[in-house]
């Protein structure tokens, strides 16, 4: 067991060093393609944070000061159910202080000195309002009327500040996926195409092994295991470029004036290290599957 | 020990290199597989090993019939089988050493096996000083007691070797048919592929004669006619 062990890992990394500058290729390729997908989750994550407010066909948040009485709150509430038409009361939500601080967390992620002011005390109240009608003159005169009430701090709607980050969230989305789909593909290819080179640099020598008896697996496994130490250390490589692009962009987000929002698009640090952890298991999988069919495909040399 | 039954191979479509062949090899026997080139010797030897599979018949391996077998036994049929090659088939960048230690390797047997068993068949093959030589500082003749060695070093029940004297000239070609003989005594059944008149006429053993694919004769201790 042990001699077959020792074998895998020794063919291994003698073929490792033979293929030098395709197995560069193949790992600079794969770097940059895990990359971009380890990019795409942040970004879609930092879009998710600056919407998490408006999820559920949100369109409208009714703010009410912290320090309003259950009377008033029921007062604003009792309100907004009189136009049954025009709300849909089953999707009307009311966060109070605990459920909004949570939220504000999560949106205030990137600017820990506004966090630090509010507390869960402090912190206004919001009821999220789902219209069933799509006519946006009449959605802002409502708006134009809930602010109108005692203990309202303020109306916000979807359409001033959500549409336009939603399109480009959907837009940015698309580009990133497909194009770290595309290159993960051409990874996966580069890899196939390394173990091709390195199986038929040895084709005698596999030729040898199948007529003295040697299984597939254990013709494929050294292969196997060329592919996924190429796809790991790619992975290594991306995790190594996410962590220095997720902090270059937070302390990049630091700088802009607290408030503004973008605040929002800063990653909590341990979903980082979740999207690194998916990133070295994708590059060691598809290394070891991609060279693995690879192997099986020209084991008849 | 080896039964072929009506076998037929044909590459391609139309192209037979082996017609309706029947025979049978005893254990312990040593048979020479004559005739011209083309005439099917190599590829009787490429069925018996179970690297082709015939269209028709049927190919019986120490009673099992070996095209019935599934792909992930066939490695377990070739480790009783050891195989021999007129270009010899050296790693070149393995040592003698190396070279035979590698087919014990490749199924996996301990390191122990291998230090005892890899020097007792270069012995054996008279390339006991020679182990840590490549195969390019070997002449014809040792490069193909290396490959006999390596073919031998398992203790296979069947030895199969495809022109094993082509490429040496007459005096080293008689050296490696003593090695072959010696095999055969220790009960090791022989199967040897060759169209050289002089080897088989010196040995008189049993031959099996081909013509473009059908067999033409049988005969127990035979010439090269």
């Amino acid at each position: 067991m042990w001699s077959r062990i020792a074998y895998a890992f020794r063919e291994t990394w003698a073929s490792f060093r033979r293929n030098l500058t395709l197995t560069a290729a193949a790992v600079v390729t794969s770097a940059i393609s895990l990359l971009l997908v380890g990019a795409t989750f942040l970004i879609q994550r930092g879009f998710d944070n600056l919407l998490v407010r408006w999820k559920g066909d949100v369109q409208m948040i009714v703010f009410v000061a912290s320090d309003a009485a259950p009377e008033q709150i029921a007062y604003i509430e009792e309100v907004i159910k009189s136009q049954p038409a025009v709300i849909d009361l089953n999707n009307l939500k009311y966060l109070d202080k605990a459920a909004s601080f949570e939220e504000a967390k999560v949106i205030f992620t990137g600017d820990p000195t506004l966090l630090s002011l509010l507390t869960p005390e402090t912190i206004p109240t919001q009821f999220k309002v789902v219209p069933l009608t799509g006519d946006a003159a009449l959605v802002r005169s409502l708006a134009e009327q809930y602010r109108g009430l005692p203990k309202v701090e303020g109306v916000s709607l979807a359409e001033d500040e959500f549409q336009v980050i939603s399109t480009l969230s959907g837009f940015v989305r698309t580009v990133t996926i497909v194009m770290s789909v595309v290159l993960l593909g051409v990874a996966v290819a580069l890899i196939w195409n390394t173990i091709r080179t390195a199986m038929f640099a040895r084709r005698r020598e596999i030729e040898v092994m199948k007529l003295v008896g040697a299984t597939n697996w254990f013709i494929r496994i050294p292969f196997m295991l060329e592919g996924l130490l190429q796809g790991l250390i790619g992975g290594v490589a991306s995790c190594g470029g996410l962590w220095a692009l997720n902090r270059a962009w937070t302390s990049g987000v630091a700088g802009f004036k607290p408030g503004t929002g973008i605040s929002a698009l800063v990653v909590p640090g341990s979903y980082v290290n979740g999207v690194m952890l998916m990133l070295l298991v994708i590059g060691a999988l598809a290394g070891a599957i991609g060279s693995g069919i690879a192997a099986s495909r020209f084991l008849d040399v | 020990m080896i039964r072929l039954d009506n076998v037929t191979k044909v590459y391609g479509t139309d192209s037979v290199a082996v017609r309706d062949v029947s025979f049978d090899i005893g254990k312990g026997d040593f048979v020479f597989l004559v005739g011209p080139s083309g005439s099917g010797k190599s590829t009787l030897l490429r069925l018996m090993n179970r690297q082709e599979r015939p269209e028709r018949g049927d190919v019986w391996i120490a009673g099992r019939n070996i095209n019935e077998l599934s792909d992930s036994r066939v490695p377990f049929l070739r480790r009783g089988m050891g195989n021999v090659f007129q270009d010899y088939k050296l790693l070149s960048n393995k040592t003698v050493f190396e070279n035979v230690a590698f087919a014990l390797e490749v199924i996996g047997k301990p390191r122990h096996v291998i230090r005892q068993q890899v020097p007792a068949v270069l012995e054996l093959v008279g390339l006991e000083d020679k182990h840590d030589r490549l195969p390019d500082q070997l002449s014809g003749g040792e490069q193909q007691r290396v490959s006999i060695a390596r073919a031998f070093v398992n203790r296979p029940l069947i030895m199969l070797a495809d022109e094993p004297t082509g490429n040496l000239d007459p005096a080293t070609g008689e050296g490696i048919m003593q090695l072959l003989d010696s095999i055969n005594r220790s009960g090791t059944t022989v199967v040897m592929a060759t169209h050289d008149h002089r080897i088989v006429n010196m040995m008189r053993k049993r031959v099996i004669q081909l013509d473009r694919g059908v067999l033409v004769r049988d005969q127990e201790r035979g010439v090269y006619e």
